[in-house]
């Protein structure tokens, strides 16, 4: 803390001491000038809430690399937490991060907070366009202002295991198997077969939240329009297909995020799962130590198309007392062609695209989990370019969590049909944000 | 080589001084090492007793900790929300117990976020039913999952632990050892009826950080739970050095209070209200290195003190020996013929005695080697008298036996001549002034030439003398009556008892500086006994005669009395006959001093 006072008392000297020599034309806002890179030698310290671990270490690690004098402090937290613990500091006037993180769950509404410098604005000027266009919607707050950049790109696909395919769907190839899958019906008609053929043991997915899940963001419908919560043309039909996969026992009945859930990427008892980039390194990597000698993953696009699954992004809040120092970090982590290399290391890919100019072979991305299969051009390639992208809404992780309740609603109560859900979900969200309509 | 020993002998100021170091430096020592152990056990006091203050703060804090856990506990207690879990009684469809338990988890998470250290809440109804604030909390049998975890087991088994023991979550979040802490829920219509639990977990590394900050400072600290389990510990890769190895051998050691341990002290501090125990190790070593700076201040003060006293009393010594010194040195340098009075101090002491008595000492020894000079000059005059005295007689004694046989023969042409020649002799040899006993060369030989002739007329015809001097020579000066004595000698017991003529001869040169005067006869030679005797330096005797013929030795003893090395006289027995006497004598220039007057 000293020596940040320091630092920002000697560079308010410097400011200071070059308008007085050059007779005050030049303006104090001259030394804000944030283009620029910072010396090597910058001394700092930035804080940090967050829950990717690999992320957060890789990146410092690299940012250490360049700037060695600086230091970073982590707490770690749930993603589920951040609006609260956020609300919390503001509301009790205790410190926030310096570099706050949004999950895409709460981001919408933790956007609003008045916490968040804009970073397409002075002193920062980042411009929007040099990341990928389909994650534009997810970095604005409802007032325009770029709160944040995604650490990643997030698109997601279906990810598999070959040797449950080969042994239950006849084939572990991937063009076959999306060849098979054309439709949700199609896989619900398949995983009926598995289901019985395996005695019961074996299922196409973990739960009924993760079908919903990824069946609700394939359009790309925004929930939101017009003060209208678009329930029945938004998400109708995920919460059909999430029973009558249910129903079929095509789905088990883990609960998404649960320990059990983590683990059964280990267990080898279901064929499919969601695979977003992060999913390998959080989710299979940890679980399925196996998967890296046998390589028995393979990455498909799902039934219907793939979609945007997550993501976090990283910005600067307007308590950070070192936020020129701040913004070259963040910087480095998402626009710089050194972050892109860190990231890739960890087998994220960065959502800047200058990187992947300067360097094409960051679009690449394997893991011993997948075999020889390349990762990266399945994602960049294949997925990225038919992402449908859901517009965010400040009111969207209240759906969020409403339609989480339902699907857990769904998964314990056998009988209640989709029909009573989408009923409840009315009734909910009437209930829970009564100045909209819900249709 | 007097001096020599003087110089090895050890000095006064260096003796004191040793002496004093000596004394002074065990005196001073076995103070200082007093005064250090004193000290350094009122500082290892201190220390502990500061070691202690130190502990209660730690373990103040932890207490504190543990009461506003407490407190959040009952806040969270008496949440509405949370007291209606309760409440809802009726039969609830599925989306209302998945909503409910939503709703708590929510309320559970927003109690969590007060506080930075806590990781997570649940709560088990007495009726079965359990909320989570994990978002995991949906899974049905998620909770369950989580209380089997063995410290969570084992916590449950034990109602009187505070605190469980610490544990790592199965949510892939739980990235820290976390520590279970638990509240009972009671019905708030039904006084002490338990409804339920709430179990908070909290981060270890909040109970850690106290003692952890605590720790920094320190060799060894150990922060300990539920029946010593042990939370934290500094160095815990030394397995032998910990805390923990410690209290193994000695379970007394987990008493509250000061324990003398190997290598150090255990102090053991209880945490109220937690059933924790904080220990602190504090090694020998440890205080050493805090008690160093006595160590050192003693030290210091030892050496100063010492160098202090060692100098200024170095000065006092040598201000107070240095007359000792000075009169020593002047001593050392003292010699017989050169004795000087030392100037007087005035210190009114025994030095100044010593001075005093020294200076009468040396005025002393002065006055007796004056009258001891005095005494030896008065006896050789004595002697050389005496000597002189003894010449007389024998040669009057011959020349008399001369003029009685002359007068006999009715010669007295003759008995006048030898008469006149004989005054004449007296005359010169006893011209003998106080302190003048030398004449010169020409002037002896004109004596000589004297006695020859009285000779010739008692023994006419028995020899014949030849004479040799340079010319320069004959103003040098020789003893009196030194020649005279030789050529009696040589005619009396070389030439007489010869019945033929014989000569003799005198013959004076200058040799090497020295006067060389010969008298060589050709008569019958001395004897080898004789010749021994005046070796010896004895007195030569001859034949019957009854007086001892000490005309010879007298020469000797003369020169030898006079003049000392390397002047003397030889006697030599000549290889076909005869004799030859050298004398050496100082080459003198004639003593122009007063003229001698004549008896």
């Amino acid at each position: 803390m000293k020596n940040r006072m320091k630092k920002t008392a000697a560079w308010l000297l410097t400011a200071a001491m070059t308008t007085g020599l050059m007779g005050g034309t030049v303006t104090v806002s001259a030394a804000e000038d944030y283009s620029g890179e910072l010396p090597q030698d910058y001394e700092g310290t930035l804080t940090m809430w967050g829950w990717d671990d690999t992320w957060y270490e890789a990146m410092t690690k690299a940012f250490n690399e360049k700037y060695p004098n600086v230091k970073f402090e982590y707490t770690p937290m749930a993603n589920g937490d951040t609006l609260q613990k956020y609300q919390t500091a503001i509301a009790s006037g205790t410190e926030l991060p310096d570099i706050g993180w949004a999950i895409i769950d709460s981001r919408a509404k933790v956007f609003e907070l008045d916490m968040w410098e804009d970073l397409s604005a002075d002193p920062y000027n980042f411009d929007i366009n040099e990341v990928y266009e389909f994650t534009h919607p997810k970095l604005v707050n409802s007032k325009g202002q770029v709160c944040g950049i995604e650490n990643g790109l997030n698109p997601a696909g279906l990810a598999y295991r070959k040797d449950l395919a080969k042994e239950y769907l006849g084939t572990d190839d991937r063009e076959e198997l999306e060849a098979m899958f054309p439709t949700w019906e199609a896989f619900i008609e398949k995983g009926k077969e598995v289901y019985e053929k395996s005695g019961g043991e074996i299922h196409m997915l973990q739960g009924i939240a993760d079908a919903q899940q990824f069946i609700r963001e394939q359009d790309g419908k925004s929930w939101i329009e017009d003060g209208v919560i678009k329930v029945t043309d938004a998400l109708q039909r995920s919460l059909e297909l999430a029973c009558e996969l249910r129903d079929n026992n095509v789905v088990d009945k883990l609960e998404a995020w649960s320990p059990a859930w983590y683990a059964s990427f280990g267990e080898g008892k279901h064929i499919f799962g969601g695979c977003a980039t992060w999913s390998i390194p959080f989710n299979i990597v940890p679980n399925d130590p196996e998967g890296e000698t046998t390589g028995h993953w393979g990455l498909m696009s799902a039934p219907e198309g793939n979609i945007s699954w997550g993501g976090t992004t990283i910005g600067i809040s307007k308590t950070c007392e070192d936020k020129r120092l701040a913004w070259e970090f963040v910087k480095f982590a998402t626009l710089s062609t050194e972050g892109a290399e860190a990231l890739n290391s960890i087998g994220f890919l960065t959502s800047a695209k200058k990187p992947y100019e300067e360097k094409p072979e960051l679009k690449q991305m394997s893991s011993p989990w997948f075999g020889d299969q390349d990762l990266g051009a399945m994602f960049m390639d294949e997925i990225i370019p038919n992402i449908k992208t859901r517009p965010m809404n400040f009111d969207d992780n209240v759906i969020h969590e409403t339609l989480n309740l339902i699907t857990t609603a769904l998964n314990n109560d056998r009988d209640m049909t989709a029909e009573d859900a989408i009923e409840q979900l009315k009734e909910e969200l009437e209930m829970k944000l009564p100045d909209y309509t819900v249709e | 080589m007097e001096q020599k020993e003087i110089k090895k002998r050890k000095y006064l100021k260096k003796r004191i001084l040793r002496n004093i170091f000596i004394v002074l430096s065990i005196s001073m020592l076995t103070a200082t090492g007093i005064s250090y152990l004193y000290f350094s056990r009122v500082v290892r006091e201190q220390k502990i007793s500061d070691e202690s203050w130190k502990q209660e703060q730690v373990a103040g804090s932890l207490r504190f900790m543990v009461e506003d856990i407490r407190n959040l506990c009952r806040s969270m207690i008496v949440d509405d929300e949370l007291q209606g879990i309760a409440e809802d009684s009726g039969e609830l469809t599925a989306f209302e117990q998945v909503k409910k338990k939503d709703t708590i988890s929510k309320r559970l998470r927003f109690y969590n976020s007060l506080r930075p250290y806590i990781r997570g809440s649940f709560i088990e109804m007495e009726n079965g039913e359990d909320y989570s604030s994990s978002v995991s909390s949906q899974e049905k049998d998620y909770l369950k999952q989580r209380t089997s975890i063995q410290a969570l087991k084992t916590y449950k088994e034990h109602p009187d632990w505070v605190f469980s023991d610490p544990y790592y979550g199965n949510d892939t979040w739980d990235y820290d050892e976390i520590i279970c802490f638990r509240a009972a829920i009671l019905d708030k219509y039904s006084y002490g009826k338990r409804i339920g639990t709430l179990y908070l977990e909290i981060a270890l590394d909040a109970f850690r950080e106290p003692a952890e900050t605590y720790g920094e400072e320190y060799e060894n600290v150990c922060l300990t739970g539920n029946e010593g389990v042990i939370l934290y510990q500094v160095n815990p890769e030394e397995e032998r050095h910990t805390i923990g190895s410690l209290l193994e051998k000695e379970n007394d050691w987990r008493q509250e209070g000061v324990h003398r341990v190997d290598g150090g002290y255990l102090i053991c501090k209880d945490i109220e209200d937690t059933g924790w125990k904080l220990y602190t190790w504090i090694t020998n070593t440890y205080l050493r290195e805090r008690s160093d700076f006595v160590l050192k201040f003693f030290f210091l003060s030892f050496v100063f003190s010492l160098a202090a006293i060692l100098l200024s009393t170095g000065r006092m010594v040598e201000e107070i020996i240095r007359p000792i010194s000075t009169l020593s040195r002047k001593m050392e340098e003292t010699h017989y013929d050169k004795l000087v009075v030392q100037d007087m101090v005035n210190t009114g002491d025994e030095i100044q005695t010593l001075y005093e008595c020294y200076n009468d000492m040396v005025e002393e020894i002065q006055r007796g080697i004056d009258q001891r000079i005095l005494y030896e000059r008065q006896q050789k005059d004595m002697e050389f008298d005496i000597m002189l005295s003894q010449i007389n007689p024998h040669y009057l004694y011959n020349v008399l036996n001369t003029v009685v046989y002359l007068a006999a023969a009715g010669k007295n042409k003759d008995v006048v001549q030898l008469a006149n020649l004989l005054i004449f002799s007296l005359q010169e040899t006893l011209r003998i002034g106080e302190k003048n006993v030398e004449t010169t060369v020409e002037k002896e030989l004109e004596l000589t030439e004297c006695y020859l002739k009285i000779q010739e007329y008692r023994y006419p015809d028995a020899f014949q003398v030849e004479i040799q001097c340079e010319e320069e020579l004959k103003n040098y000066s020789v003893p009196k009556t030194i020649i005279q004595p030789l050529v009696e000698n040589a005619i009396l017991h070389g030439i007489l008892p010869m019945e033929e003529k014989g000569t003799v001869r005198i013959c004076i040169t200058r040799e090497e500086e020295m006067l060389c005067v010969r008298v060589t006869d050709d008569g019958e030679g001395i004897s080898e006994e004789r010749l021994q005797l005046f070796r010896r330096g004895e007195a030569i005797v001859y034949g019957n005669s009854e007086r001892k013929h000490i005309g010879i030795s007298n020469v000797r003893d003369r020169i030898s009395y006079l003049y000392g090395e390397p002047y003397g006289m030889w006697i030599e027995r000549l290889p076909e006959r005869g004799t030859r006497v050298t004398l050496h004598l100082p080459l003198k220039p004639e003593s122009k001093e007063e003229p001698a007057q004549p008896l």
